[in-house]
């Protein structure tokens, strides 16, 4: 019988009166899936919970075919395992080589000549083999964010979790970022959370919408255009009613929801899906 | 997507071998070589070695002293230790790096294990500073053997401080804790090592302490279990170790760890507390080192040294400083027998509890000049030259020790005793005296020169006596001990020191008699040697010839009187 890489059943966590997770479920194996969902969705949550350091309180998880609740099999995942939180701390006295390098031990990678050269491959893969000597310190924001992806990369995981990764990226390091992802995809199981929904069209085959704790919407990326099928509009004044209505970039007034006097009904994307299913929640977030 | 079998899994890179000792090892060399980057670690260990030579830089080597003084110097550096491991020990939780740990494959605990063994980089820096500064003292002709355990202690320090910084990490995980520790610490080590006084230094409690000093007692006299001490420093470092390990799950090597070294702290702890036999009285000893039989002595001439065991090679450098004074006497002035023999004056003896307080040696004879325990070098060496050519010089112009220092009774006004001092001040053969003394070596004649200038005209505070005192440096205890020298004959000895030393001498000789007569006036010395006298003004004329006067009523018990 094949496993998926990943298998959750029911998952649930609670923070107090909060559920941060509820009931939730899906089935992850090799390629890139996108985790969407507006601030406080219950994403970095999911994420600690696939990458072992927070323990969900009801529900089945199975990780790399693996327990993680078990002691012996939870440094078995760990080893197999590339996670890059939200806000993954750095040391600004250590240059970007030696953070590498640090980790890399941690990642049990004992063998000083392997180790080097598995550090230099992953300073590589993120373009700052140039920048290795450099104190962190140093280093801008984005090309901490890139250190932090390099971490990740480390030991060649066949798991990858990346929180938020493309957060404070500049458009070109965006590029980079989505070439190295989707070269990485290939032949492993990536997941990523963004509150970005061009992440999600350019990188992701699958797409996993959660808001309140809850999966809104499991399947590919299209499908989650196609859900706004029929109240995407467009027109040329402002409409009048509620639903949620934004100017474009061509000057005319784009609607979700329910179709104002005038308008003409037009082609989804994945942001008018997104929105649909989250409403108010994103609203938020727009704004 | 097709979904992979357990079969298919790729395998993990298990580059090396997934064993915790590995990952310790290489975990522990890179925290090591960090913390000895540290600015912290390498103030320390500057300040450590700025200390070591400062505390001996002006006295000659003296390797039973020396030890202490090492491994005290390194208390700096095991404070700067104590702060930079618990630094390194809360990088994770200071810079939020602790998520992401837990995500890896490696405990926590073998994070504290490996910041454990990194501080042997310190403690092999520690044996470094420490093996330097005994090289550099044994290139500069050193007496006596070190204690290989006292040298042992400092590194031990070293060790504890580290040790204690990840333990303080762990279970007091606050950057503001270590700080607060070293503090404490600090506080108990000069409670220790500078506050206990008197009868107390004798209490054995204090050896719980990380590092008890000699409390400026010969180290001959003291009974120092240094052994046992270092077997307690090194449980008390093993013990931290386990008790940071602790914080995780416990393992069973860990526990069978703490369990021996609990059980080596409560052995060595105990046996280094263990009440001094009596049989070992300090006072005896000191009696027995010093008494003519037991000390290896040897004639040159007239003079007989005789030095305590393991500091033979210090005769030489008496007798260099001896003989220039007794060449310029005449013949018949010369103090024979004179004897320098060296003894424990100047250092305080430690005693039992039953004798109540510091001890004293075997009373010395009139003919002796006794130099104590330490030797001046560089800065230090004319201080130590003049001091005892002045003590050979003293006996020679009749100043007896008799009188120098007694109790007196207690002075109108006063309650209890007071004592007696007498001063030479005024009377031609302190001139004399002074001028013998620094006519010894270009050394010698520039520290008192120096002296003159910086004290010169000053009143001593200690007597509030009317009369300009001068002090100096007194490595001879006796019999120049408690003699209290005038500023305005030490200013004409300097004036007689620029003149030809033969003229001096061969008018030293040929007046000899009057010079050397008690009653002889300062005034009458200086026609007899053609000196001038110096400014700014003459003593007071109460304090010339014998006779006494009372110190000044300003709340001192010291009764002043001329030297008989
Ligand atoms: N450790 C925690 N303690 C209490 N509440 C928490 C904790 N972690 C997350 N939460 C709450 O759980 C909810 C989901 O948070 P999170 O998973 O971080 O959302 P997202 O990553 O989607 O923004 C939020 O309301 C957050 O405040
Ligand atoms: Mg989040």
């Amino acid at each position: 019988m094949n496993e998926p890489t990943v298998e959750i059943n029911g998952l649930g966590r609670r923070f107090g009166r909060l559920r941060a997770l509820d009931d939730v479920s899906f089935s992850l194996d090799d390629g890139i899936t996108g985790l969407l969902g507006p601030n406080g969705a219950g994403k970095t949550t999911m994420l600690r919970c696939l990458a072992t350091v927070e323990t969900p309180d009801t529900g089945r998880l199975r990780i790399l075919r693996r327990d993680p609740g078990r002691v012996s099999e939870r440094t078995e995942i760990r080893r197999r395992l590339g996670y890059l939180p939200q806000e993954p701390g750095f040391y600004p006295n250590f240059t970007a080589y030696d953070f590498l390098d640090y980790l890399a031990v941690l990642k049990e990678l004992v063998d000083d000549g392997q180790r080097r050269r598995e550090v230099r491959r992953v300073l590589d893969a993120v373009d700052l083999g140039d920048r290795a000597m450099t104190k962190i310190r140093k280093l801008s924001g984005g090309m901490r964010r890139r250190l932090a992806l390099a971490q990740a990369l480390l030991a060649d995981p066949q798991l990858l979790i990346l929180d938020e990764p493309t957060t404070g990226l500049d458009p070109g390091q965006r590029l980079r970022f989505r070439d190295l992802v989707s070269r990485l995809g290939e032949d492993r199981t990536v997941l990523l959370s963004t509150h970005q929904t061009e992440d999600v069209a350019a990188l992701c085959e699958r797409v996993i919408v959660m808001d309140r704790g809850r999966v809104l919407f499991d399947g590919p990326p299209r499908g989650l255009a196609e859900t706004a099928r029929g109240s995407v509009w467009l027109a040329e004044q402002r409409p009048a009613g509620g639903g949620v209505t934004w100017r474009n970039a061509d000057g005319r007034y784009r609607t979700i929801g329910d179709p104002p006097a005038g308008a003409e009904l037009a082609d989804p994307t994945i942001e008018d899906g997104y929105l649909l299913l989250v409403g108010d929640a994103a609203l938020a977030d727009v704004a | 997507m097709t979904a992979a079998t357990p079969d298919t899994v790729r395998p993990v890179r298990r580059h090396g071998g997934l064993r915790a000792a590995a990952r310790v090892r290489v975990l522990a060399r890179i925290e090591g070589r960090r913390l000895l980057a540290r600015p912290t670690v390498l103030a320390g260990a500057g300040l450590s070695l700025l200390t070591m030579v400062t505390l001996t830089r002006t006295t000659a080597p003296v390797l039973n002293r020396d030890d202490t003084t090492a491994s005290a110097a390194l208390l700096v550096l095991a404070a700067a230790t104590l702060l930079a491991t618990n630094a390194a020990a809360l990088r994770s939780r200071r810079r939020a790096t602790d998520e992401l740990l837990a995500s890896m494959p490696t405990p926590p605990r073998v994070r504290t294990l490996a910041s454990l063994c990194s501080v042997a980089g310190v403690v092999a820096l520690a044996g470094l500073l420490g093996g330097a500064f005994l090289l550099w003292r044994l290139a500069a002709d050193p007496v006596t053997a070190p204690d290989p355990f006292e040298l042992l202690t400092g590194p031990a320090l070293v060790a504890l401080g580290g040790c204690l910084g990840v333990a303080l990490a762990r279970w007091a995980p606050s950057v503001t804790v270590a700080p607060v520790v070293v503090v404490g610490l600090a506080a108990l080590e000069f409670s220790v090592n500078l506050l206990i006084g008197g009868s107390e230094y004798g209490g054995r409690v204090k050896w719980l302490a990380p590092f008890v000093g000699q409390h400026g007692v010969a180290r001959e006299l003291l009974i120092r279990p240094t052994g046992w001490h270092l077997a307690y420093l090194v449980a008390l470092v093993a013990v931290l170790g386990c008790v940071a390990l602790l914080r995780h799950p416990a393992t069973r090597p860990t526990i069978a760890t703490a369990g021996a070294a609990v059980l080596v702290l409560l052995l060595a702890g105990g046996a280094q507390l263990r009440p001094l036999d009596p049989a070992q009285d300090p006072n005896a000893l000191a009696a027995e080192l010093t008494a003519a039989a037991a000390q290896d002595c040897e004639q040159r001439d007239d003079v007989t040294y005789c030095a305590l065991p393991g500091y033979e090679p210090w005769v030489d450098r008496w007798a260099a400083t001896v003989e220039p004074v007794l060449a310029r006497l005449p013949e018949r002035a010369r103090p024979r027998p004179l004897t320098v023999r060296q003894d424990f004056l100047g250092t305080r003896l430690e005693s039992l509890a039953d004798h109540g307080g510091p001890g004293t040696a075997a009373e010395p004879t009139h003919s002796e000049v006794r130099p104590g325990l330490w030797r001046g070098r560089n800065a230090g060496e004319g201080a130590y030259q003049f001091g005892l050519a002045l003590g050979v010089a003293a006996l020679a112009v009749g100043l007896s020790p008799d009188g120098a220092l007694s109790p007196a009774d207690a002075l109108p006004g006063q309650v209890g005793e007071g004592l007696q001092a007498c001063t030479p001040a005024g009377q031609a053969r302190s001139v004399v005296a002074l001028w013998l003394a620094g006519q010894t070596s270009e050394r010698s004649a520039e520290y008192l020169r120096n002296e003159v200038e910086r004290q010169g005209g000053t009143t001593a505070p200690a007597t509030g006596t009317p009369a300009p005192e001068i002090y100096f440096a007194r490595p001879a205890a006796h019999p120049i001990g408690a003699l209290n020298f005038g500023g305005w004959e030490a200013a004409v000895a300097v004036q007689l020191l620029r003149q030809a030393p033969d003229h001096i001498a061969g008018l030293v000789d040929r007046h000899w008699d009057t010079l050397s007569d008690p009653a002889t006036t300062t005034d009458e010395a200086l026609a007899l040697l053609g000196a001038d006298y110096p400014a700014p003004g003459r003593p007071p004329a109460d304090v010339r010839g014998p006779g006494s006067t009372e110190a000044g009523s300003s709340g001192t018990d010291w009764r002043l009187v001329a030297c008989p």
